[in-house]
C-alpha cells in the first residue's frame, strides 16, 4: 500500500538528495558533466576560505542579517498589524487582511522587480520624487546598507499579511472572557500585550517563526531581482550564492557544497523550532 | 465469440476473399501503387533550435528560414520547433539539456560561450561543412576568427553588436556644446562631461557598475584602447592588471570620485535601467550603449531613424591621448549541438538563418550588426534604416570580443568584484586589478 508513496519519495527526495551529496565531493561543471574526478572536501574547504565571495565573507553574515531582520520585521509587523485590526473601533476587518495579505501570493521574481522600480538609485521612483521635494537622493542598492534595508522593506512588504492571518488567528483563539477578567484585574495596555496576550498566542508566534525562517532561508527571487547579491556581494545571501556558484560560475560541485550545509544548519533549527513546539504543547 | 466481419462461423466469406486478394494484388505488383512515390517515401525530420527569445518577435530569421528549408527538401516532412530563452536560460537550457542527452539541433550562443562549449562537447566541429560550404566566403574574417577554437570552426554568426559613444544632441545644445559635435578623445569626454553635469538632474556620463557582467564590458573597451588585454596569448595568464588596465580602469573611477561627472549609484544600476534613461531622457548627456540606442521596437520614442539622428548621436569611442582606436564586440554564434540526429539539416538551417537573404530584416529592425559581407556591401541600404551604420561599420575591423575561454565564466565575477572595489573606494584600481588577477590565475591553472 505505501510503495507508491515511498517511490515516490525515493525518486522526487531521497534520490536528488543523495546526487546532491555526491556532487558535493566532486569536481563537477555544468559543461563537462561526464567528467566529475572526486576531490574529497576541497569543496567545502573552496567555499569557506577560498576567494570572494565565500561562506565567512560574506554570505554567513549577510545571510544572518537578511534572516534575523526577515524573520523580526515580517513577524513583528505582522503581530502589530494583527493587534490593530483586533481593535472594535476597526472597520472593514476582513476587506484589510485581504488587502494586507494580497503581496504575500505574488511571485518573488515580480516583487523584486517592482521595487527595483522604486529604489533603483539613478533612475527609481523614490530617488526621483526625493529630488522633486528637494531633498538629496540615496544611493539605494549602491551601498551594502542600504540595498540589505530596501531588501528587508520588500520582503516584509510581501510576507507581513501570511504573519498577520496566522496572528490574527492566534488571537481570536483567546476567549473574551479573559480580556473581561484582564479588565476587572485592571491589567491593559503593555501589561496585558506581555502578560496575556503574547503568552497566549506564543504556539502561533512560534509557528510563524518556523515558517518565516524557512522562508528567508530559502529566499532566492526577490534578491535575484532586487540586487542580484550586490553591490559588492553586500546582499548575496547563501541561496543566491548557492546559485551564482552552480550556475553562473560553473562550479555545480561547490553549489553542491553550500546546499548540504544549508541542509545540515536548515535541519538543525528545524529540530530546535519543533523540540520548542514540543516542550510549549507540555506545559 | 466468432462475430468478426467477414466471417460467418470461422469461415471466410467470398466478398472478404476477394477484396483480400485484390489488396494483395496491388501492394505485391512492382511499380503499381495508388499512392504518388514520393508521398510514400515521405519521413519526418524534426530540427529543435535552441535560441533567444528576442530573435523570435520577427519572422526573420528563424521561421523565414524554415520556410527555404522545407522548400529545399521537399522529399522530407520537416518539422521546426523553436524555443526561445532570456540570456541566463539559454546557457543554463543549452548545457543541461545536453549533457542529458536531449540538446537541440541548433543551439544559438553568446561569443564568449564559445570555449566552453566547445571543449565541454557540448557543440559540433562543423570545420568539414564549413570548408564544403559554398558560401564560406561571405564571411568576414573576423566572424570566422571568432568562431574558431584551437582551429577547428564550431558554427556561423547570426549577428554581432559593437558599443559606441550615445550622445544627446539636445543636453548638448542646452549646456552651450555643439550638438554634432560629440568627444573624440577622453580628455574632451571629461570636458563635455563636466559641461553637461548638474546633479542630481543631469549627468555627465553614465556607464554600468551593478553586479553584472557589462561592469566588466564597457572597462574593455578602454583596457583594449590602451592596448592591454584580458589573457596572455596563450589563454594561461591574467594580464588585466597591466598599466593598461590600472589606467583604464582609474579613468572610470575618476569619472566618478574626481570628476563627478558620473553618479555613484551606478554600483546598484543595471545595464537596462541606465541605458533605458539615456536613450529615452535628459538626466545623461553620454554613455557607452551596445549598437546606437535607436530601438525601433522598444518604446516607440523615436518613430524614424531621422527623428532618432536629429536628437541622438551614435559614435566611434573617445580614444585616450597616446592610444588606439578600439571598441568591445558581442553577439551570437549559431553552433549545431553534439545531440543532434540531423546534423546536416541543422548545418543547412544555419546557413540558411544566418545569411544576408534571411536575416536582413532582423538586422534592420531590431538594430544588429551584420555578420556578412554581402551586407556591408549595401551600405546605402543599411544606412537608411539604421542610423549611424556607418559608424557601426567603421567601428567592427578594430572591435574586439571579451575572452572566450571556458573559464571566463568563473573568473568574471573577481573582475567585477575588482572594478566594483575601485569605484566605491574601497580599494585603489591597481590593488584591486591584482587582486582579481591572482585570482583568476588560480582558476587558470585548474
Amino acid at each position: 500500500m505505501i510503495l507508491p508513496a515511498v517511490t515516490l519519495v525515493a525518486a522526487l527526495q531521497i534520490y536528488p538528495t543523495l546526487v546532491g551529496i555526491w556532487y558535493a565531493f566532486h569536481d563537477v561543471n555544468l559543461a563537462r558533466l561526464r567528467l566529475t574526478p572526486f576531490v574529497g572536501l576541497k569543496n567545502f574547504t573552496s567555499i569557506f576560505a577560498g576567494p570572494f565571495p565565500n561562506l565567512l565573507n560574506p554570505v554567513v553574515a549577510v545571510t544572518t542579517v537578511w534572516v534575523l531582520g526577515s524573520v523580526l520585521l515580517q513577524v513583528g509587523v505582522g503581530l502589530g498589524l494583527a493587534l490593530l485590526l483586533q481593535q472594535r473601533w476597526v472597520k472593514g476587518r476582513d476587506l484589510l487582511r485581504s488587502l494586507y495579505l494580497f503581496p504575500w501570493v505574488i511571485s518573488g521574481i515580480v516583487v523584486g522587480y517592482s521595487w527595483r522600480f522604486i529604489f533603483d538609485p539613478t533612475v527609481g521612483l523614490l530617488n526621483a520624487l526625493l529630488i522633486r521635494i528637494d531633498m538629496a537622493p540615496r544611493p539605494w542598492l549602491a551601498t551594502g546598507p542600504l540595498a540589505m534595508g530596501a531588501l528587508l522593506i520588500a520582503a516584509t512588504w510581501r510576507s507581513a499579511g501570511y504573519s498577520l492571518v496566522l496572528q490574527m488567528g492566534g488571537l481570536q483563539s483567546i476567549p473574551e472572557d479573559v480580556y473581561e477578567a484582564a479588565a476587572i484585574d485592571g491589567v491593559s495596555g503593555i501589561g496585558l500585550l506581555t502578560r496575556i496576550i503574547l503568552p497566549l498566542i506564543k504556539p502561533f508566534i512560534l509557528v510563524n517563526l518556523i515558517t518565516t525562517t524557512v522562508e528567508a532561508l530559502n529566499a532566492f527571487d526577490i534578491v535575484l531581482a532586487l540586487t542580484r547579491g550586490g553591490p559588492l556581494f553586500r546582499t548575496e545571501i547563501v541561496s543566491l550564492y548557492m546559485y551564482h556558484q552552480g550556475f553562473q560560475w560553473g562550479f555545480l560541485g561547490k553549489a553542491a557544497a553550500v546546499s548540504v550545509i544549508v541542509y545540515l544548519v536548515s535541519a538543525i533549527m528545524i529540530l530546535g523550532y519543533v523540540r520548542l513546539l514540543h516542550e510549549e504543547e507540555a506545559f | 465469440m466468432m462475430g468478426t466481419q467477414g466471417t460467418r462461423k470461422g469461415r471466410i466469406t467470398r466478398r472478404t476473399f476477394l477484396k483480400t486478394a485484390a489488396g494483395a494484388a496491388v501492394a505485391a505488383a512492382p511499380g503499381v501503387s495508388l499512392l504518388p512515390k514520393v508521398y510514400a517515401q515521405r519521413r519526418t525530420l524534426t530540427i529543435k533550435a535552441l535560441v533567444r527569445d528576442y530573435t523570435l518577435r520577427l519572422e526573420s530569421p528563424w521561421r523565414t528560414a524554415a520556410v527555404e528549408l522545407k522548400r529545399r527538401h521537399p522529399d522530407v516532412d520537416i518539422n521546426v520547433e523553436l524555443d526561445g530563452s532570456p540570456y541566463d536560460d539559454q546557457r543554463r537550457k543549452a548545457l543541461i539539456s545536453t549533457q542529458a542527452g536531449r540538446g537541440a539541433d541548433v543551439i544559438q550562443m553568446d561569443n564568449i560561450w564559445l570555449g566552453e562549449f566547445a571543449e565541454g562537447g557540448i557543440i559540433q566541429d562543423v570545420t568539414a561543412r564549413f570548408e564544403a560550404w559554398k558560401d564560406k566566403d561571405d564571411v568576414p574574417p573576423v566572424y570566422l576568427k571568432t568562431s574558431t577554437w584551437k582551429g577547428r570552426v564550431y558554427g556561423l554568426w547570426l549577428n554581432s553588436d559593437v558599443r559606441l559613444l550615445h550622445w544627446n544632441k539636445q543636453v548638448f545644445k542646452k549646456f552651450g556644446l555643439d550638438p554634432n559635435r560629440p568627444p573624440r578623445t577622453w580628455n574632451e569626454l571629461i570636458a563635455a562631461a563636466q559641461k553637461t553635469t548638474n546633479p542630481p538632474n543631469s549627468w555627465g556620463y553614465v556607464f554600468p557598475g551593478g553586479q553584472a557582467e557589462e561592469t566588466v564590458d564597457r572597462w574593455l573597451a578602454y583596457l583594449y584602447q590602451l592596448g592591454g588585454s584580458v589573457l596572455n596569448a596563450d589563454n594561461t595568464q591574467a594580464v588585466f592588471n597591466s598599466e593598461a588596465g590600472v589606467r583604464a580602469l582609474q579613468f572610470h573611477v575618476d569619472l566618478v570620485n574626481k570628476y563627478r561627472v558620473t553618479p555613484r549609484e551606478i554600483l546598484g544600476s543595471q545595464q537596462d535601467e541606465l541605458v533605458n534613461a539615456l536613450v529615452t531622457s535628459e538626466r545623461f548627456a553620454m554613455g557607452i550603449v551596445v549598437g546606437t540606442g535607436y530601438r525601433p521596437q522598444g518604446t516607440g520614442e523615436y518613430k524614424t531613424p531621422e527623428e532618432f539622428a536629429r536628437i541622438r548621436g551614435a559614435t566611434i569611442l573617445p580614444v585616450p591621448e597616446g592610444g588606439r582606436r578600439a571598441t568591445v564586440m558581442g553577439g551570437w554564434i549559431l553552433t549545431v549541438g553534439r545531440n543532434s540526429a540531423n546534423a546536416d539539416l541543422a548545418w543547412e538551417y544555419i546557413t540558411i538563418a544566418s545569411s544576408e537573404a534571411y536575416a536582413r530584416e532582423f538586422w534592420q529592425k531590431q538594430q544588429r550588426v551584420p555578420t556578412r559581407k554581402s551586407a556591408f556591401e549595401r551600405m546605402a541600404t543599411y544606412n537608411q534604416v539604421m542610423p549611424y551604420f556607418d559608424q557601426i561599420a567603421e567601428s567592427v575591423p578594430f572591435a574586439r570580443l571579451g575572452p572566450q575561454v571556458p573559464q571566463y565564466p568563473s573568473f568574471l565575477p573577481f573582475m567585477i568584484t575588482g572594478i566594483q572595489r575601485a569605484l566605491s573606494g574601497e580599494m585603489p584600481p591597481k590593488g584591486a586589478l591584482d587582486q582579481a588577477a591572482a585570482q583568476t590565475n588560480d582558476v587558470l591553472k585548474r
